[in-house]
């Protein structure tokens, strides 16, 4: 099968790599698909089962998945298994690299929230000086944000606010609950917008490439998928510099083989592809291949709050109910605070708040959580971090994984800036709370480790130079123009929004160019 | 995590054999701060009560426990008896809601059955 000649030789079926495919395959462009994981029968691959049968009653086993602080023992086979494909960094300086392997990647369980990016991060730059502009403009990508949408069915309310670009959306009709309502009131009295969530609707249970893009894709005929399949590295034919295909061990038999192709497009997750990349020691004349590594750092639960018109069952049905989202308002007119960017959160009314932040136990504990039952509001931030040089991951030639390919040390820290930004988010959150009349339970300013928030972003970033970027403005290799990197690992700054309709922009804006170029005969 | 009525509590719900199933089968890390933090609420009872922690009364329990009225940290606490005791919170909490004999209980006294939530099987 590998040994058929394909015009296209895809990495990763995810967001890039489905979307990829599916905009290749409907150009009549025929397209071979490596994935590291086994396909997945999404409505079979689950039973329900009740907490008391897990062997661990629902805490999970201790030992494994010591990064993925989002794992629980329900979902504990979602992951990649850490010992099988370990990676390395300071003891110091955690990284929580969260991986899914299977066919549809990460887009099998991602949170949904469907955000497009502004000018404010396609040309931070030029708002506040620090890094690089990206090579292309919100006017660039908005024609493919606009076809992104309807395909993941985003459901939104249309804002008009600069920094967070409307959208091709469901409209979001719902009304806000009273909790709600008096929260907007606080907030836009302080000049701070709020939003309805925007969110992928998808079909059925699943907002995948496993169901809305990979589908097509293989109803044009003209993609072939091989699961079970670990790219090692990309091999290049030595005497024209250009790309020729990859090679891959079989997941179970650890058999090598070589898939050939005229194109070669990685969209194997950010770090993957760019691990490929320095595996394979190509792509990296401007010696930025693997630096500029960023996300959005997270702090879930950063405020939790109570409503005391909610304690004791006093509200009426309904009161306090659903959730919104807080788009980023710092620093978008001038530098107004001790850092740069900004910061968004999501909030929800209703819940009922954790029994860790109650000062309690026994009998005097579950009093109070029957007593605030509903009566919880909490506000998760999301900030924006500064992609920095130094940021970066690396091969650990020491380590290598169950396949035998070396692995990737991870070296990323967050900074002042980010700490800055998290206590004036937390402040922000607290007063709005405060202002409402909720009683302020428990705050915390700290964010989890880099990665948590599994929107690592950067390492393979475009630009408008050979010298300071990996990727030209359509994901191209800057050094081999048949090789193109779709993924997040492509972003020059990410901002506080989640990144998964840019990817999939992205990589359809690239693919489309790609078909073109190989249609005019020019790769 | 006191019984109520038509409630287990831990100890009914066999937590504490759960506990040293699951602290048995955790890094390092995790044993190392139980036994430092047992170790400590020991030496606290011996100390101001002269009897073991499982010997002391209601009131004299609760002025050991006295970690769990203070207010809630992301940073765990620097002290081992009030480390532990935040962490034992949580997972004492989580063992008992998700026992069988609290989840008999609920179902009136009959084997429960549904309820629960999605289990990711594991694909080969």
């Amino acid at each position: 099968m590998a040994a058929t000649n394909y015009d296209v030789l895809i990495i990763g079926s995810g967001a890039s790599g489905g979307m990829a495919a599916y905009t290749l395959t409907k150009k009549g462009i025929k397209c071979l698909m490596l994935d590291a994981g086994p396909p997945v029968d999404f409505q079979n691959n689950h039973v329900t089962k009740p907490a008391w049968q897990l062997p661990y009653r629902g805490l999970g086993n201790p030992a494994r998945l010591p990064h993925v602080i989002q794992a629980t023992e329900y979902d504990a086979n979602q992951w990649v298994d850490e010992k099988q494909v370990p990676y390395t960094h300071d003891p110091n300086s955690p990284f929580n690299w969260v991986r899914v392997r299977y066919v549809g990647g990460k887009s099998l369980f991602w949170s949904r929230m469907s955000f497009r990016l502004s000018d404010y991060e396609f040309k931070a730059k030029d708002y506040d000086g620090f890094g690089d502009n990206w090579p292309i403009s919100l006017a660039d990508l908005a024609p493919y944000y606009d076809q992104v949408e309807p395909i993941f069915r985003v459901r939104g309310r249309k804002e008009g606010l600069k920094q967070l670009p409307d959208g091709n959306f469901i409209e979001d009709t719902t009304p806000w609950s009273p909790a709600v309502q008096k929260f907007i009131g606080e907030a836009n009295k302080r000049n701070i917008p709020v939003t309805k969530m925007r969110s992928s609707l998808g079909r059925g249970q699943l907002a995948s490439s496993l169901n809305l893009l990979l589908p097509d894709a293989l109803a044009t005929g003209n993609l072939t998928i091989i699961p079970d399949a670990v790219v090692r590295d990309i091999t290049v034919d030595t005497n024209t510099g250009r790309v020729t295909g990859a090679n891959f061990l079989d997941r179970h038999s650890r058999r090598e083989m070589h898939a050939k192709a005229k194109v070669v497009v990685l969209g194997a997750s950010c770090l993957e592809s760019t691990r490929i990349l320095l595996n394979s020691g190509i792509a990296n004349s401007s010696g930025a291949l693997g630096h500029y590594l960023h996300d959005q750092f997270y702090i879930t639960q950063s405020v939790q709050a109570v409503m005391p018109e909610v304690r004791d069952k006093t509200a009426p049905a309904g009161y306090a109910s659903g959730g919104g989202y807080i788009p980023r308002f710092r620093n978008l007119q001038s530098k107004e605070k001790d850092f740069l960017r900004g910061y968004a959160f999501d909030f929800s009314a209703g819940s009922t708040p954790d029994a860790k932040f109650f000062p309690l136990y026994g009998k005097a504990l579950d009093d109070a959580l029957d007593a605030h039952r509903g009566a919880g509001f909490s506000g998760t931030c999301m900030g924006s971090v500064l992609p920095r040089f130094e940021n970066h991951v690396r091969i650990n030639k020491d380590v290598t994984d169950a396949w035998g390919i070396p692995v990737l040390h991870i070296q990323a820290r967050y900074g002042s800036n980010e700490s800055n930004m998290a206590k004036d988010a937390i402040n922000t959150m607290a007063e709005l709370c405060k202002a409402c009349g909720w009683e302020v339970l428990a705050r915390h300013d700290q964010p989890f480790p880099p990665g948590y928030s599994i929107h690592e972003v950067g390492t393979c970033r475009m630009g408008d130079s050979p010298k300071t970027s990996v990727l030209n403005k359509w994901n191209q290799s800057w050094d081999i123009k048949n090789l193109f990197v779709v993924d997040g690992s492509s972003f020059v700054t990410a901002g506080s929004q989640n990144p998964t309709m840019t990817i999939l922009s992205l990589s359809m804006r690239a693919s489309e160019y790609l078909a073109e170029q190989m249609r005019k005969n020019e790769l | 995590m006191p019984a109520a009525p038509g409630s287990p509590g831990a100890l009914e719900a066999r937590v504490p054999e759960f506990m040293d199933f699951l602290i048995g089968d955790a890094p390092t890390q995790r044993q190392q701060l139980w036994l430092s933090g047992l170790d400590g609420l020991e030496y606290q009872s011996q100390s101001r009560f002269r009897k073991a922690f499982v010997d002391t009364d209601a009131t004299q329990a609760d002025t050991l426990l006295a970690p769990l009225r203070q207010a809630w940290s992301f940073e765990p606490p620097d002290d081992p008896v009030a480390r532990l005791l935040a962490a034992a919170k949580q997972d004492v909490r989580t063992a008992t809601f998700n026992s069988f004999e609290r989840n008999m209980a609920a179902a009136g006294g009959k084997r429960p059955r549904g309820g629960g939530g999605l289990y990711w099987l594991a694909v080969e």
